[in-house]
């Protein structure tokens, strides 16, 4: 679910660059420009989402229209668009002259037939905002026109989830087009190039050479070596040593991401609001941060991005109170008693909170809740369970709790889709049967203007404390390291790989 | 000048340049000892305290887990409470990544770590007298440094033996990284054996992940070699050619060292630039030095300078000189009675013009006197004897033939007056003057035997001819002869030589009289200077006007009881000269 990272966010990010940038003309340059991309991932190969192939596919295609880091739909292959006075038809205005990798027009055929598939109902995991779609149409080469049964505030947040391809050769439009495609078990590696009638203008640079290493280390190590120009991801606790190099640049910002444990309102200790009301304050969001994740990231106390537009940072958070957790969980019947046969200690109740194989942060996490809890006499068992059967177990309902990171933004289509009941026939990535969120996520969902969507947010995070699903953690922080021969334009904290193709090499550098 | 400008320069040299040039030399030699000694004392200390620290770290962790060891040995039975203990301890301390608790055969009893296990009792190199053993330190995935620490338990019976602890050294490397001196001055650390686990510089961490040692490093080799690792210091050039100072301390429990580096150039620039600002003292206190030298010196050549200047002006005649010296000292004091002794001079001198006239007047008068009066007397004892013998034709002649003799005595005296102010007039045609000077010689040998004098004349071998007055030139000899005359004593020899050389002709008139004192024989020349009693003086004066005027010289030389000599020189005409022809005619 983590790694099942859509493409189309990543779509957003890129076409977010394009639209915050101006038309460029494209600079014949005498020496093609080319950026080394290293990619650690242990698990290379294994998960076509992941590594090399992963981000492969972010570099190749563009939606019609792309989220900013607020949430807010930006341009991207359509130039503008237009909502109906009941907003139930959309109208988008293709750019024109837009054409694929291949040179074969994009047109308005080409969005719905890469749309249509998308909103059938049946598939998993749909985005909200696509369900609501009743029709989509063409009306000329360069307008489609999409037809709700509602009106839809998550409509172009799902629609910015969709790259656009050809029918049938998955080619896509994005600023980089594949060169080779090299694959193996031990080694994955492939080759982009720019895309010159890229709607934005060609990229500055001219070649992407992606390869993945074994681990971090190796990867950082080449980057030291100059044998690579960009490290996809830096752990943490190594981005304060990296910061001070002079020769590579590291640049942090905040995930969409947020760690959460889950809760299963199945289990009948957790079916209690005021048990989880209890929980949520029995944990330092604080010590956790600074203890698991270096300090780098921001307590959550609910599933809002709070780079969101409507997210407003003057709503309470849940306060750390271990002594008004345990008063909370006295008052509603669960007292501390001896230890039985199978107890390991004077307890409360106990918990089994699954947690992913081969993540090492979530086991310092969990270790720290484990320790919480403890504190507030819950015993909290942790067990550690393989990735795959992680998500089986928790589209069944076969759990207690869970401790993971749920992708958070920037939009508002993820909480939808992990706390709304599911709809009939609709496969759900967690069943943990909450549904105290449905009315305000119904809010969220059928908005129709900025108002009634900020209020339907405020409304929103409010149930998610007093009636919380989970223990929501923090957002975590993750950083890229660039070597200083190129130079990345200054972001708003933003992820730059969602400016790549505006990197441009230092004067005299990185030509090869 | 030279001579007192010398000794005040060296003066000033030795007073004041010498000691300062010495003072600094000396200042800069100690200052740059000095300042660089404490440079390498403070980076020194910088590794000793940075060892120190590296060393607290490491035995805090490992006292750290010796409690937990002790805790887990006295307190806890159950697996249960064993694992709590170990994880809040990983929660407690964030260095340690993870414990486990290992039994005798190195199977892991209960872990920290949810996961598979890892980790495993490592190799470890020594396990010392109290049990504890500590890995070589790591670089793991993350690319960051770990350690393994392991203690032995106390009750080797029991079923747990060994606690080991995987030690995170980022705070290892944020120690090193603080280690720092200066801008450009890094803290590296090596383990025992020589293997980089930490470098202050981050330009220079890749060369940890690439897992590279400092073996080759001078300091390492020269701790290596010691049998007792002290704290060291050394300068070296490295291999990209720059210039650093290292220090290093050695580091126990890791057996590793820290090294200090820092460019020279930053080291030392503190010395450097304090060295610089004392030269630039000294070369201005030497210039300042030089300076107001030279200007004292002025101030005490200046007066000197005058004074000799007025002095010289003095000397040469000008009485009107003066010295101004503006000063409140002993050359004010000087120059004041210089400029009195001027004007005592100038009066002195205005006296002696005026006695010198009137002694040159009364002798001019005196001269006129005795030569006018004989004359004029004598025409007067005529002019009254005339009346009376009027009628007598041989009276009458002779007054006529003595009022004519006496009217060109007093005629002659007048002009040789008149021809003292402007040139004589001479006529100039070739004359015999071995003949001339034998007839001027005869015609005063009357007066020679009337003095009894021997005269004597020497003619030359050769006929001499020079162009001149015959007339003038007699007078000449004539007045030489008889200066001659009335000089020597009777029985003295009077001699007169006339030759030819180098188209000179030379007339020598020597006597053996009583010479001319030293004091006068520079005047003898000058008008109306006499050593007689009588007359005028001008004998001398008009014969050496009349001498120049032919182009000759006129020159004297005498010495007081032996007698004097004149010597005239006149150019010779050339043989075929037609002066010559009409003269050899004449």
């Amino acid at each position: 679910m983590r790694r099942a990272l859509p493409v189309s966010f990543a779509c957003l990010l890129l076409a977010c660059s394009a639209a915050c940038r101006g038309a460029r003309d494209a600079e014949p340059s005498s020496a093609a420009v080319t950026l080394r991309v290293g990619v650690a991932d242990p698990r290379r190969g294994t998960a076509p989402q992941a590594g090399v192939a992963q981000l492969s596919r972010l570099l190749r295609f563009a939606p019609v229209v792309t989220l900013g880091r607020d949430g807010r739909p930006r341009p991207a292959l359509a130039e503008r668009w237009e909502a109906a006075d009941d907003a139930r038809a959309w109208r988008f205005h293709l750019r024109p002259g837009l054409t694929f990798h291949d040179g074969s027009p994009l047109t308005s055929a080409e969005v719905r037939a890469s749309w249509a598939p998308a909103t059938d109902p049946s598939l998993p995991g749909m985005p909200p905002g696509l369900r609501d779609i009743a029709a989509i149409e063409t009306s000329g080469p360069e307008q489609v026109v999409v037809r709700l049964h509602r009106p839809s505030a998550l409509l172009l947040e799902s629609l910015a989830l969709l790259p656009i391809t050809t029918d049938e050769a998955r080619v896509g439009a994005g600023p980089f087009k594949p060169v080779a495609d090299t694959r193996t078990v031990a080694d994955e590696a492939t080759t982009l190039e720019a895309f010159p009638g890229h709607y934005h203008g060609r990229p500055r640079i001219d070649r992407l050479e992606i390869r993945s290493f074994p681990a971090p280390r190796s990867a950082w190590s080449a980057l030291m070596r100059g044998e690579i120009d960009f490290l996809y991801e830096v752990a943490p606790e190594a981005v304060e040593f990296l910061r001070a190099s002079a020769d590579v640049q590291a640049l942090s910002f905040l995930r969409p991401y947020v760690y959460v444990v889950g809760f299963n309102m199945a289990h009948p200790v957790l079916k209690d609001v005021s048990v989880r009301r209890a929980l949520n304050q029995a944990v330092d969001r604080a010590f956790v941060i600074a203890r698991a994740l270096g300090g780098r990231g921001v307590p959550a106390y609910d599933h809002v991005w709070p780079g969101h537009w409507t997210f407003d940072a003057g709503l309470g958070a849940t306060p750390y109170d271990p002594r008004a957790a345990a008063a909370a969980l006295d008052r509603a019947g669960w007292t501390v008693r001896r230890t039985s046969a199978g107890e390991r200690f004077p307890q409360r109740f106990r918990l089994t909170c699954l947690l992913p194989a081969s993540y090492p942060q979530f086991e310092r996490v969990g270790l720290i809740v484990q320790k919480q809890f403890a504190d507030v006499g819950v015993d909290l068992a942790l067990e550690v369970v393989p990735l795959a059967e992680l998500q089986r177990r928790l589209a069944e309902g076969r759990y207690d709790a869970y401790l993971f990171e749920m992708a958070g933004g920037p939009g508002l289509s993820w909480p939808y889709r992990f706390w709304h009941s599911p709809e009939t026939g609709e496969a759900a990535f967690v069943r943990s049967g909450y549904s105290a969120a449905n009315a305000p996520l119904d809010r969220v969902r059928n908005a129709m203007t900025d108002d009634e969507l900020r209020d339907a947010v405020r409304t929103l995070r409010r149930v998610f404390v007093e009636d919380p699903p989970a223990l929501f953690l923090c957002w975590g922080e993750t950083a890229r390291a660039v070597r200083r021969t190129f130079r990345v334009p200054a972001g708003d904290e933003r992820d730059v790989l969602s400016t790549l193709p505006e990197w441009e090499p230092v004067a005299g550098v990185g030509r090869r | 000048m030279r001579g007192i400008r010398q000794r005040l320069a060296m003066l000033v040299a030795t007073a004041g340049v010498l000691p300062l040039v010495i003072y600094g030399l000396v200042s800069v030699t100690s200052l740059r000892a000095g300042t660089r000694q404490s440079v390498v004392a403070g980076n020194l200390s910088l590794a000793v305290r940075g060892a120190e620290q590296v060393e607290q770290y490491v035995s805090y962790n490992v006292r750290m887990l010796r409690a937990l060891a002790a805790e887990l040995a006295t307190t806890f039975a159950d697996r249960w409470q064993q694992e709590r203990a170990l994880r809040n301890y990983v929660l407690a301390f964030p260095e340690f990544r993870e414990i486990t608790l290992f039994d005798q055969a190195g199977h892991a009893i209960v872990s920290t770590r949810l996961g598979p296990l890892d980790m495993s009792l490592p190799p470890f190199d020594t396990v010392d007298a109290d049990g504890l053993a500590v890995s070589p330190v790591q670089i793991d995935d993350d690319l960051l440094p770990k350690a393994s620490v392991a203690i032995r338990l106390e009750d080797p019976t029991a079923e747990a033996a060994w606690l080991v602890g995987e030690l995170r050294l980022e705070e290892l490397w944020r120690l090193v990284d603080r280690l720092r001196v200066g801008d450009r001055g890094f803290a590296l650390l090596a383990d025992r054996t020589g293997r980089l686990i930490a470098h202050g510089d981050p330009d220079q961490k890749p060369r940890i992940a690439r897992g590279e040692d400092v073996l080759g490093h001078p300091l390492a080799q020269s701790l290596k070699n010691r049998a007792e690792a002290t704290p060291q210091s050394l300068e070296y050039t490295n291999p990209q050619g720059q210039r650093l100072l290292a220090v290093g301390a050695p580091v126990a429990s890791l057996g590793g060292l820290v090294i200090v580096e820092q460019p020279t150039e930053e080291a030392y620039a503190v010395a450097t630039r304090l060295e610089r600002l004392l030269l630039v003292a000294s070369a201005i206190a030497l210039a300042a030095a030089i300076g107001l030298g030279y200007l004292w010196g002025r101030t005490l050549l200046t007066p000197i300078e005058a004074l000799m200047r007025g002095t010289g002006a003095l000397a040469e005649g000008r009485l009107d000189t003066r010295v101004q010296i503006a000063r409140g000292d002993e050359f004010r004091r000087l120059g004041d009675a210089f400029n009195s002794m001027a004007e005592r001079l100038e009066v002195l001198q205005a006296e002696t013009r005026k006695q010198e006239r009137q002694a040159m007047f009364g002798r001019v008068a005196a001269g006129l006197v005795h030569d006018l009066a004989h004359p004029i007397q004598n025409i007067g004892n005529n002019c009254r004897l005339i009346l009376k013998m009027y009628d007598d034709p041989e009276y009458r002649e002779t007054f006529r033939r003595t009022v004519e003799r006496e009217l060109q005595s007093i005629k002659r005296v007048l002009e040789d007056l008149r021809n003292l102010a402007r040139p004589i007039p001479l006529e100039r045609f070739p004359v015999d003057l071995g003949k001339a000077v034998g007839d001027s010689v005869d015609s005063m040998r009357a007066s020679a035997n009337a003095a009894g004098v021997d005269l004597a004349y020497e003619a030359p071998s050769d006929r001499v001819v020079i162009e001149g007055d015959v007339f003038a030139l007699g007078r000449v000899h004539r007045n030489l002869i008889l200066n001659a005359i009335q000089a020597t004593a009777p029985g003295g020899r009077i001699s007169v030589h006339v030759e030819a050389a180098n188209a000179r002709a030379r007339i020598r008139v020597s006597d053996t009289g009583c010479g001319i004192p030293p004091e006068r024989l520079h005047a003898i020349f000058d008008d109306f200077v006499t050593t007689k009693r009588r007359g005028l003086g001008l004998g001398l004066p008009v014969a050496r006007k009349i001498i120049e005027q032919l182009g000759g010289t006129i020159a004297v030389s005498s010495e007081p009881g032996r007698g004097t000599t004149f010597l005239v020189e006149l150019p010779v005409l050339p043989p075929t000269s037609p002066v010559e022809g009409a003269a050899s005619r004449a």
